[in-house]
């Protein structure tokens, strides 16, 4: 029985990977931006909401040409830190990470922009894709639990009668 | 020369024997037996399901005893399972990759009714087992509307395909629509996952007392077709309705009566007691379905003694009233009925 459980044993135990495209860390730092982009208050953040899982397959998806963006704006904005504050975005301060993305949006970051982008359009970018994630359909991978229907307090599913010939 | 022969067969037949047969048999013993974390969790796409199961009130159930074993089904099992190996093998799966198909469903809901034999007899005697056929071929329902595709939203939550796969237009039968499948007829268009989710955070009936029963999530959840997701019943938004008046309607806040309401629906104007809605009016009005129905039968033969007693101040028995919603000449009926109709002082 020993011999019987050791042939079915699995051999696939690669370390658990939750995401297609992003990396672990990668994935740290867009949940720490899109957190603060949409953050928990009295309602559920973006991180409640799923929005890296909405990013994640996107991008490994239909998203496909923004690829590069992100993984050249994750890595120009983690230097961008590293170098301002001697951390990772993800684990600055609150108000810290607040100053750095505003000043992302701004454009004051262009010391760290890279050949054919910048780190003032990757915000945009993100900002962008949080907002569809959050708002969305969850069958795109985002707004999980209808979180963000449930604040709005929009009519989903919507309930509706039959559609008989009569009326 | 023979016991030479003889030791020659046993030498080769034995380790086939045990590779063949003690080896798997052990290995699919020892598979079934084992905690998730040495077996289903292993493959990390289900580690999220396994999570909420381990949160849930089946957290005690193993995972085979619902979703059954590489043998439970015969080779359609086995095909099954050989299946869910390829495709985490060959594919990179994620989590809200996984769905259950139709006949993984009913398989899962036969074993629902292993334990819950009870509420499935009900739900069998009641109203929502009704099957394909029953729904699709009824001709006297088909004259009046059209197969489309969001009927599936309430009858065949988990069918497969599409309105198009299922049903097809036969000038040969009475109401005009024939289901190109017959295997499909018999099988329930609502069964227990459409208002169940197993794998949710909650606590077994029976083991929780006092402030925690507060913190107890509904039993229901709307299975949403359109999004392959559940929703809990207490998430899902009051409906304001109106009467034909243009006077709001108070409707109850439970989360069984929302659930309720997101098939038996009123029109898009959300006028009560138009299209498939009963939400009460009158006297009932503001009370949930489940005060009258039984959750899975829904019958409410006698329910009216819950709330009004033979013997009384009034001198009434409601039980001796004609309160009959199907009849078109009950003079009390339950979801219409006023003060008036039976306290005419």
């Amino acid at each position: 029985m020993v011999a019987g459980g050791l042939m079915f044993m699995p051999c696939c135990r690669y370390p658990e990977q939750p995401y297609r495209f992003l990396s672990t860390e990668e994935a740290d730092c867009i949940i720490a931006l899109t957190e603060q982009i949409i953050p928990r208050d009295n309602y559920p953040g973006a991180t409640d909401a799923g929005v890296i899982y909405y990013i994640d397959r996107q991008l490994s998806s239909v998203f496909h040409y923004d690829q590069q963006t992100y993984r050249n704006g994750i890595r120009s904005m983690q230097k961008a830190c590293n170098e301002k504050y001697k951390r990772l975005f993800q684990d600055l301060q609150v108000p810290v990470q607040i100053k750095m993305m505003e000043e992302m949006e701004a454009g004051n970051l262009n010391s760290y922009n890279w050949p054919g982008g910048n780190l003032s359009s990757f915000f945009n970018l993100v900002m962008k894709h949080t907002m569809q994630a959050f708002y969305g359909s969850p069958i795109h991978g985002g707004n999980k639990d209808y979180v963000s229907f449930e604040m709005l307090q929009i009519d989903y599913p919507l309930v509706i009668g039959q559609n008989r010939y009569n009326t | 020369m023979a016991s030479k022969a003889f030791r020659k067969i046993v030498l080769i037949v034995a380790p086939v024997v045990i590779l063949l047969v003690v080896v798997p048999g052990g290995g699919y013993i020892w598979w079934n037996n084992a905690v998730p974390e040495k077996t289903c969790m292993q493959c990390h796409e289900i580690v999220p399901s396994a999570e909420a199961w381990y949160a849930s009130a089946h957290r005690d159930i193993r995972c085979v005893e619902c979703h059954g074993t590489a043998l439970s089904n015969g080779i359609h099992s086995l095909k099954e399972k050989a299946g869910m190996l390829f495709q985490h093998t060959t594919r990179k799966v994620a989590h809200e990759d996984i769905r259950l198909n139709e006949m993984q469903v009913l398989e899962t809901m036969e074993r629902c009714s292993n334990c819950h034999q009870s509420e499935y007899a009900r739900w069998n005697a009641g109203g929502h087992a009704i099957n394909y056929h029953e729904v699709f071929e009824d001709s006297a329902h088909n004259a009046m509307e059209t197969p489309y595709w969001d009927c599936l939203r309430c009858h065949g939550m988990f069918y497969d395909g599409n309105i198009k796969t299922l049903v097809r237009y036969d000038p040969e039968m009475p109401g005009g629509w024939a289901l190109k499948n017959r295997k499909q007829a018999n099988l329930p268009t609502i069964p227990c996952l459409a208002c169940h989710q197993i794998h949710t955070e909650n606590e077994p009936v029976g083991k929780m007392a006092g402030e925690l029963v507060a913190k107890r999530n509904p039993a229901v959840h709307l299975y949403i077709r359109a999004d392959k997701r559940y929703q809990r019943a207490d998430r899902l938004l009051q409906i304001p309705m109106v009467n034909e008046q243009g006077d709001t309607i108070e409707v109850s806040n439970y989360p069984a009566h929302k659930l309720c309401l997101q098939c038996h629906s009123p029109n898009f104007k959300r006028i009560v007691n138009t299209e498939d809605d009963r939400t009460p009016t009158g006297v009932h009005e503001g009370i949930s379905c489940t005060a009258c129905h039984e959750v899975h039968s829904n019958d409410a033969t006698n329910s009216c003694e819950n709330c009004h007693p033979a013997i009384n101040n009034c001198g009434l028995d409601v039980s001796q009233m004609n309160t009959t919603y199907n009849n078109p000449n009950s003079v009390n009926n339950i979801h219409f009925v006023s003060c008036e109709d039976c306290h005419s002082k």
